[in-house]
């Protein structure tokens, strides 16, 4: 079978038949499923998981290293067999278009070969997607956010809200911190008091220390800083920001409002769940809402744990003593003691911790599935990839030799130079910008260019035109890189502008638009370089028609 | 009589005398000249045949009757005038320490050029210069054929160089991608390359691997997809170089069938030190020495006032000895070469002179060859 095809090949599509493209389609389609079917199987989401280990990847660095041997080893065997013939170096007729769809056969090759560790991760994704569909997961990770805020955990900070965030002991302050910021639709400079760095002044004996911190203000009404009703939820990336305060909106309405039966409700639907995944907890749904449900000030509750091995700290005992076992409610919580360190754990607890682990991961699978900058990177090692077995197929393998030393001794010494200009000429502030090294390139690039274009139309002889020609290869997919890059450095420069005496940065438009769509430039690149390896496959056919000497 | 009929003729002659070897090679140079699918088939269905029944003694009735569908179909086809297809003037390359030229030569369809010279004088780099691999210092090459551009061009001119690169894999899968390369159809090409293969000898070796041919079969496969790659003009590089005398004798003999084909006739120029051989084989001889060409032609036209009988023996008389005796025969002069010798007389004498010397003076000879118009002269210091 797989001879007769090879055979069909050879006789009606002796391009395909040359490239080995089927058996090497095949193979690198295989190895695709393997690796996919290991994302898949590694992929599974462990509902009773303590140390929120389903977040890594534990197979993630072995699909890496697989992915570059078994590549390797694919690229390596199919070279030995596409190098078997060369009709373009033994001047068999070809058409305009031939190199140019060589080269889209080994880049498909480069590109199926590269791309095992994305689709690993894609089924790792994958499988965790498969458990619920993104409706069922947003309404799942909604009820755990709603139950998060009846769990031990963090508490809003009182600056989040509308205070007077200062008071006249901050003003006077001598060494007092801000920062400016632009307002773009006052255009002007504000400055902004950086209040953080005495925010964790609570004594009351402190000269800073503001009354106002320790209560917050929700709904009109104070309520003390550890109260219930200050309690951040769990939020999930699935969720989109709206959500979460909708989350925490609806519950601390509920709970002001009084609403027993629908705070009763949340948590009985948390245990609905937690049966579901035959998870433990050591208190009932009842024994949480009397533990939780204290609607004077929500301040007096039983601190209710997230797992029964995660330690707890009582918010409320802080400011008593700070010796650190006191601050917490011993007589309703377990000390334990490992040598010389004590930890407070929860006397009464519900796994929303093992929950948060599971749905965490679930919700990041549906979130970005994807990684576009990652799977870029490996887009680009494809292309060059495929360059550069392309360069190696349409010239001879001592002028290959020689382009890649010469331009590797190239690129060592632009870039030292480009160091000692940098740190010889210009000012500090631009030494981070490879402005010396990327115009050195492009001007090697343009020489290179119009060098090969004489050289066509001379039809003499190739003299250099070999060596260049690989050069051209590898250094013209970064021709609009470096465009962009100019533009970028262009548009950085001329965005700092002088406003009231103040320098501001300010960018509009189309530099607006270069400045923040970096990751789209890459992308667009890609088709660029498809776009003009059309013409310069073709010159390259009539370039070999030239005399070699 | 045109060529056709000449060549339809000799293959009747090999027939009577039953030689099949060399009738089969010609009844597929006519398969071949049909470019027709039916006789491809015909004819590879008979090689197969032979193949199976080597000594069955039907063999010559089905080659007869194989020959005369071939000539009744080919006889009513119109015969290739042969033209011009390439022409070099003044052409010369300078290397550094070196210059080849200038050079003038023009050359035919069904034309066959020697180029002679000893090593390192230029024949290589003329080879390469008119297949578009060097381009010339100064003068010119006229490719006298359509060709869309020089990529176009050199996919027509076929340059086999002295040492030819390893094919790697099957050689039926090498010679079955340069024909479907070449434009012949999914059909032809199978039938093509096994009529090739048979044509050049190598249906045993059809499995082979090239690492375990000899240099000989090595050039014949060479050859083979040569002639699938349908050449304009073929180039190519001391083909002589490694084969046996019998081997050397097969491929001038092809090269002579191939070039002078009735129908699809090409150009060809060879170099060789075999001057005997290719100066049999050559409508023309080119010598190089260091670079500057002489042409065996236009030297005896422009000596033609001063014409020698130029004569190379061997003897195991010394000089002197010889000299004495030959003296009132004519003799111009007496040179020994390299274990030979080579001697001139004037005009009037002629090898019947000489070897009537040699008898009556009782001369020890053991060979005796008259070099007047060939260009073993020229290698005489």
């Amino acid at each position: 079978m797989f001879k007769k095809t090879q055979n069909y090949l050879l006789l009606h599509h002796p391009l395909l038949w040359n490239t080995k493209f089927i058996p090497v389609i095949i193979i690198t389609l295989i190895i695709n499923i393997l690796f996919f079917a290991g994302g898949y199987l590694t992929g599974a989401v462990d509902f009773n998981d303590p140390y929120r280990l389903n977040e890594y990847r534990h197979y993630e660095p072995m699909a890496i290293f697989l992915n570059l041997i078994i590549g390797l080893l694919v690229i390596i065997v199919w070279l030995t067999f596409y190098f078997r013939n060369n009709g373009f170096k033994s001047l068999y007729p070809k058409k305009n278009n031939s190199l140019y769809k060589e080269w889209l056969i080994i880049l498909t090759v480069c590109l199926l070969t590269c791309s095992n560790t994305a689709i690993y991760e894609y089924a790792f994704d994958l499988r965790a997607r498969n458990y619920y569909s993104k409706e069922e997961v947003i309404k799942r990770t909604n009820l755990l956010s709603r139950t998060s805020i009846f769990v031990d955990g963090p508490f809003h900070h009182w600056s989040r809200f509308d205070r007077t965030q200062r008071n006249e002991l901050l003003d006077s302050l001598e060494n007092n911190n801000h920062r400016y910021e632009y307002k773009e639709y006052d255009e002007e400079m504000v400055v902004i008091p950086e209040v953080e760095a005495v925010t964790n002044v609570y004594n009351e004996g402190n000269k800073l220390y503001n009354p106002e911190w320790d209560t917050v203000c929700y709904f009109e009404n104070q309520y003390p800083i550890t109260s219930l009703i200050n309690k951040q939820n769990l939020k999930f990336s699935i969720q989109e920001n709206i959500h979460d305060s909708i989350n925490e909106w609806r519950v601390k309405t509920w709970m002001l409002n009084r609403e027993k039966d629908s705070i009763k409700k949340l948590l009985d639907d948390f245990f609905v769940l937690v049966n579901e995944h035959n998870l433990q907890a050591n208190i009932t749904s009842k024994q949480w809402f009397d533990f939780v449900y204290k609607p004077n000030d929500y301040n007096d509750y039983q601190i209710v744990g997230n797992d029964e091995f995660n330690e707890i700290n009582d918010e409320r005992k802080s400011r008593d003593n700070e010796e650190y076992k006191t601050r917490n409610d011993l007589e309703n919580n377990i000390i334990q003691k490992n040598g010389s360190v004590t930890i407070v754990l929860p006397k009464y607890y519900v796994p929303l911790q093992r929950m948060e682990n599971t749905y965490d991961r679930i919700s990041g699978a549906y979130v970005s599935p994807i990684n576009y900058g990652d799977i870029l990177g490996i887009i680009y090692f494809a292309f060059i990839t495929s360059l550069v077995i392309f360069s190696f197929r349409i010239s001879s393998v001592k002028n290959w030799l020689i382009s890649v030393i010469s331009l590797g001794i190239t690129g060592l010494i632009t870039f030292i130079f480009s160091l000692i200009i940098i740190y010889s000429l210009i000012e500090y502030h631009s030494r981070s910008q490879p402005f010396t090294f990327i115009t050195i390139w492009a001007v090697i690039l343009i020489v290179c260019l119009i060098y090969f274009v004489y050289i066509n139309r001379q039809k003499t002889s190739k003299k250099l035109s070999g060596i260049v020609v690989n050069a051209l290869l590898w250094i013209l997919p970064f021709s609009l890189v470096m465009v962009y890059f100019y533009l970028y450095t262009y548009y950085d420069a001329t965005a700092i502008r002088d406003i009231n005496g103040s320098r501001i940065y300010e960018m509009t438009g189309l530099e607006k638009i270069i400045h923040n769509n970096a990751l789209e430039f890459f992308y667009i690149n890609l088709g660029f370089i498809l776009l003009y390896m059309y013409p310069f496959t073709k010159l390259i056919k009539k370039w070999k028609g030239i005399a070699e000497a | 009589m045109n060529e056709f009929e000449k060549q339809y003729q000799e293959i009747l002659d090999f027939l009577k005398f039953e030689d099949y070897p060399l009738a089969v090679k010609r009844i597929i140079d006519f398969t071949l000249d049909t470019q027709e699918i039916g006789f491809y088939t015909k004819t590879c269905n008979l090689l197969n045949w032979l193949d199976n029944n080597p000594d069955d003694n039907s063999k010559k009735e089905k080659l007869q009757e194989l020959l005369a569908e071939l000539h009744s179909a080919l006889v009513k086809r119109p015969q290739q005038i042969r033209q011009n297809i390439l022409e070099a003037s003044e052409l010369t390359k300078k290397y550094s320490g070196f210059s080849l030229g200038p050079v003038n030569l023009s050359l035919n369809e069904g034309d066959i050029i020697g180029l002679v010279g000893e090593n390192g004088n230029g024949k290589t780099t003329l080879l390469r210069s008119l297949c578009g691999e060097l381009h010339p210092t100064s003068g010119h090459i006229s490719y006298n054929f359509k060709h869309e551009d020089l990529y176009d061009l050199r996919t027509k001119l076929v340059y086999i160089p002295q040492r030819t690169d390893t094919w790697y894999g099957s050689m039926m899968d090498n010679l079955l991608f340069t024909a479907t390369s070449y434009g012949f159809s999914p059909q032809e090409s199978p039938l093509v390359v096994e009529l090739v293969v048979a044509r050049l000898g190598l249906r045993k070796f059809r499995k082979h691997k090239w690492k375990d041919l000899s240099s000989g079969y090595k050039m014949r496969f060479e050859l083979a997809r040569m002639l699938l790659r349908k050449p304009k003009v073929l180039l190519i590089d001391e083909p002589l170089a490694n084969l046996d005398i019998l081997a050397q004798q097969t491929v001038l003999e092809d090269f002579k069938a191939i070039a002078k084909s009735a129908f699809r006739p090409i150009g060809i120029i060879m170099s060789s030190q075999q001057l005997y051989e290719v100066e049999k084989t050559s409508d023309e001889v080119i010598f190089l020495k260091q670079g500057i060409q002489k042409n065996l032609k236009e030297n005896n036209e422009a000596n033609d006032t001063e014409k020698h009988l130029v004569i190379e023996f061997e003897s195991a008389w010394s000089q002197s000895n010889l000299n004495d005796c030959l003296l009132s025969t004519g003799l111009v002069s007496l040179q020994f070469n390299g274990g030979t010798y080579i001697a001139t007389f004037n005009g009037n004498v002629t090898i019947n002179h000489f070897m009537k010397a040699v008898i009556d003076q009782n001369i020890p000879v053991v060979y005796i060859r008259d070099i007047s118009n060939s260009t073993r002269r020229f290698f005489v210091s």
